[in-house]
């Protein structure tokens, strides 16, 4: 198995000097990611006073040689961070290479999480979780990662793509970061779904991947629409004006979930499923903040 | 603005049919969307449940329903009217003079139809392109083209020039001359302004080149006319008769009045006429006058038929010296020239002896040597006189009326007429032949030196003309034609006939009145031409010394007291339009035409809608 069919070996290259910049996460288990909690890393905090009860593996004899007092050594905590992907495949994901980046960008998150030694879970849901992934840890199992992402197929349609597995217990226990790849197209709403991971002190990305045709349909003509998840159509003369109106809608659409985002601190990142991986991650997510170089 | 051929209209159907095919023609084609959330909010507006909104914002069904409709009416030939502009590069306008188009017309009858033709006239003048003509003709007296050619202030000019007439019109000249100007031009438009009473044989009209458009006026209101009046004098008293038509369609009463010469109203009657009926109105006892006048009160739509001047006719006979060929005495004509009281016959026996009272000097089969002092009627002249050259009796033939419309041949009817023989007249020119028997002239009337004479060449006893009914007719015919002068007066003519002014008015200093009272020197080419009364009414001449006047009474030709419009067909265009049942006279006029421009419309549409097509908007 290589990794050639999602990411290519210089993207991978160039993602081990990435790591993923969430909000702290309290995660129990030692890692390489710096907290603002004092620990057992190696990295020098600060002295103070001995007080009964302290391990006293942590006295720094030689300041008690020079002062006749006890002065305990303290050093930064070193944790790890837990990364949930969860990418949509209901069928919706489908068209015009939704999920083929949604899976190129789980697996080089998932990479560069591994590489900076976080954990990585992922999680394949359309309307519940179909799928999902042990937890990862360790640049080696960075291809089970990635075999796991490759063999992902949208889901057949009848089959509408929900965040409701969210809000029905499906939150995961564990503190982490959650990444949800998705076009966000869901009939029955994101809101309380983003609530309740919130709730769980989860720090959330929303990547919202849409098709090139959904963002500017070419179309045109009399047109009877059919949704690829219900199966329901529409007709719809399509006109000048029509696709207009039809952009202005995918404008507002877009921007009120980034408001949405914005106004709970989330992490949003819109990106065009034509866009390449590098671009978005390199161009659109490092901006954000989501990752740092 | 005028359809030509409206019932092209029936293409407007094909909006309906346009819609339909865009209610129809919607075909779906399936289109899987990853989903249809983004377009929901769309759909509630767009997604069309009902036809209507399916048809909302289409530019593109707008201009074809557009461009059909405009097709449509193209096709229906739209024109122009009102505008008046002339149509053709040749237009050829007849404008009627007759006495009838001095009626008044329109809604509030403020002006008369040959004004109104004038209108009309001088509106297609101001419409004149520079590439068009236009040809004046007046249907008058005589039949003259009174302009030709694109310069409007000089067509304006003719125009102003044609005054009304009141004799009768030369219609058939007119017409011919009009149908041989469009027969020469093809692309010429004749527009006749007339009403259209011309009493035509329909089988004499021309022959136009496209069919005339006959442009006829609505009279205002009824017409009524006094057709004939005549006076009698009998010793003290004077009778008078007249006839009141009424031309029009509706029953109307009218009042008819009888003036004397100084007008004093004489006398007043009154007739019920039911449409077109006459009534003969007399009066007895009348007051002595030179002359009467009947007038009808009451206004309508033709005043110049609504009084005729009446000269009465005396009764203190004059004498006629009748001659005849020994032992051939002629009881039939005696009788005939003694009728009406007018004449008394003396017999004599000597033709070279006439006594110099009598007014007329009738031969019959004798010639005297010199002529007599006064008008002649010759029957039967014999060979070998010097006055006459007469041949030898030469057999009689088929009969012949050369000049049908004559005043002495007005209800003579020569059709049973036989004859055995008759005398051939030769060297005298100055008689003009009325009728010919077999070539040869049966009835001769002329001038010479102010002396009329009448001839009929054949002997009365071989023929029998004695026994038919037009004999005294024509004899009284021939009276009026050798004695005109009855009365004080010189008789009563119809407007635009040529009067002979006899003696004494060829004397010098003689002067006439018009009916307007506007006096003129009496010429010697009046003289030579003889007098032609140019509107109806009173023409007095007097002498310089003002001792002596004659009276003459012009009169409005019969006919043209009809102002009603009536329905002419004139043939023209080609063979093939022959039948067209559109192509008659009374056709409307077409203005200008503008399916060209609509057609240009109709390319820039096409245009617009290839491009709204391209952009799919």
């Amino acid at each position: 198995m290589s990794s050639n069919a999602l990411l290519s070996p210089t993207l991978l290259a160039r993602l081990e000097r990435l790591r993923l910049q969430a909000r702290e996460t309290p995660s129990l288990r030692g890692g390489s990611r710096r907290t603002r909690q004092l620990g057992s890393s190696i990295e020098f905090a600060e002295y103070r006073p001995y007080m009964p009860g302290d391990d006293l593996r942590h006295l720094d004899w030689r300041a008690y040689a020079r002062l006749q007092r006890l002065f305990l050594k303290r050093f930064m905590d070193e944790r790890d961070a837990l990364l949930y992907l969860c990418v949509d495949i209901s069928q919706s994901m489908a068209f015009g290479g939704k999920l083929q980046l949604a899976r190129q960008l789980a697996a080089a998150l998932g990479y560069l999480a591994l590489a900076g030694e976080d954990r990585v879970e992922a999680l394949l849901f359309s309307k519940k979780v179909t799928g999902r992934t042990p937890r990862l840890s360790g640049k080696a199992s960075a291809y089970r990662l990635f075999d796991s992402l490759q063999n992902v197929h949208a889901r057949e349609t009848g089959e509408k793509g929900s965040l409701s597995w969210l809000v029905q217990g499906g939150v995961p226990r564990e503190p982490g970061i959650v990444v949800l790849l998705s076009d966000f197209l869901f009939a029955d709403g994101y809101e309380d779904a983003l609530r309740r991971l919130q709730a769980a002190r989860h720090a959330v990305v929303v990547v919202q991947i849409l098709s090139a045709e959904e963002l500017n349909p070419t179309f045109a003509g009399d047109l009877h629409l059919i949704d690829s998840e219900t199966g329901i159509g529409r007709d719809v003369s399509i006109s000048p004006h029509v696709v207009q109106s039809y952009k202005r809608a995918v404008a507002e659409y877009t921007a009120t979930l980034q408001d949405h985002c914005r106004r709970r601190g989330l992490h949003y990142v819109l990106l065009s499923a034509n866009d390449s991986v590098e671009d978005a991650v390199f161009r659109r997510l490092l901006p954000t903040g989501v990752v740092s170089g | 603005m005028k359809l030509l051929s409206p019932y092209m209209l029936f293409w407007l159907l094909s909006l309906p049919a346009i819609l339909a095919l865009y209610l129809l023609k919607r075909t779906y084609v399936n289109q899987t969307v990853p989903s249809v959330l983004l377009w929901q909010k769309l759909l509630r507006e767009m997604e069309a449940n009902r036809p209507w909104q399916k048809l909302r914002r289409n530019l593109l069904l707008l201009l074809q329903l557009l461009l059909a409709a405009m097709l449509a009416f193209t096709l229906a030939r739209p024109a122009l009217t009102g505008t008046g502009g002339p149509s053709a590069a040749h237009t050829i306008a007849v404008l009627d003079l007759s006495p009838s188009m001095a009626a008044l017309v329109g809604a509030n009858g403020k002006e008369t139809a040959l004004e109104n033709a004038k209108t009309q006239i001088s509106d297609l003048l101001s419409h004149l392109a520079p590439s068009q003509r236009l040809t004046l003709i007046s249907m008058g007296r005589e039949a003259r083209v009174l302009a030709s050619g694109n310069d409007p202030a000089d067509l304006r000019r003719a125009l102003d020039d044609a005054k009304q007439e009141y004799s009768k019109a030369d219609y058939e000249s007119a017409l011919s001359l009009a149908a041989a100007l469009s027969v020469q031009e093809p692309d010429s438009e004749v527009r006749i302004y007339s009403d259209g009473n011309w009493d035509l044989d329909s089988k004499l009209y021309p022959h136009f080149g496209s069919a005339p458009h006959l442009i006829q006026p609505q009279p205002h209101g009824k017409n009524l006319a006094v057709r004939q009046a005549a006076a009698i004098r009998i010793g003290e008293r004077t009778a008078l008769v007249a006839t009141v038509e009424n031309v029009s369609g509706e029953a109307s009463t009218v009042d008819v009045q009888v003036q004397g010469a100084d007008g004093k109203v004489l006398q007043v009657a009154s007739a019920a006429l039911k449409p077109n009926e006459q009534a003969s109105l007399s009066w007895d006892d009348l007051a002595p006058s030179d002359f009467y006048t009947v007038k009808l009160l009451g206004d309508d739509a033709l005043a110049a038929d609504n009084q005729r001047v009446v000269l009465p006719e005396g009764t203190s006979s004059a004498k006629a010296w009748l001659v005849t060929a020994e032992n051939q005495p002629n009881v039939f004509l005696e009788k005939a020239l003694g009728l009406g009281g007018r004449l008394t016959v003396e017999r004599g026996t000597d033709p070279d002896a006439p006594p110099a009272d009598a007014a007329l000097y009738v031969y019959d089969g004798v010639l005297p040597k010199q002529w007599p002092s006064g008008p002649v009627l010759l029957l039967n002249p014999p060979e070998g006189s010097p006055l006459l050259n007469v041949g030898a009796a030469v057999q009689a033939g088929n009969l012949q009326v050369l000049t049908p419309d004559a005043a002495l041949l007005q209800n003579v009817d020569l059709s049973n007429l036989h004859l055995q023989a008759l005398h051939p007249l030769t060297g005298a020119s100055w008689l003009q032949p009325l009728v010919t028997s077999g070539g040869t002239p049966m009835l001769l009337t002329g001038e010479q030196n102010g002396r009329s004479a009448a001839v009929l060449p054949f002997d009365l006893h071989q023929s029998d003309l004695p026994l038919l009914p037009a004999f005294p007719i024509l004899v009284k015919h021939l009276q009026d034609y050798l004695l005109p002068t009855t009365g004080a007066g010189l008789g009563t003519v119809e407007v635009g006939t040529r009067v002979g002014l006899l003696p004494p008015i060829r004397e010098t200093g003689w002067s006439y009145t018009d009916p307007s009272g506007t006096e003129y020197d009496v010429t010697q080419a009046l003289i030579s031409q003889g007098f032609n009364p140019t509107e109806p009414g009173l023409y007095r001449f007097q002498s310089n010394d003002g001792k002596t006047s004659q009276l003459l009474s012009a009169s409005l030709p019969p006919g043209e007291s009809r102002i009603q419009p009536t329905a002419v067909t004139l043939p023209g265009g080609t063979a093939s339009e022959k039948n067209d049942p559109h192509a008659t006279a009374s056709a409307s006029i077409p203005g200008l035409e503008i399916w060209r421009w609509l057609a240009a419309l109709i390319l820039l549409l096409l245009f617009v809608e290839w491009g709204v097509y391209k952009r799919g908007i």
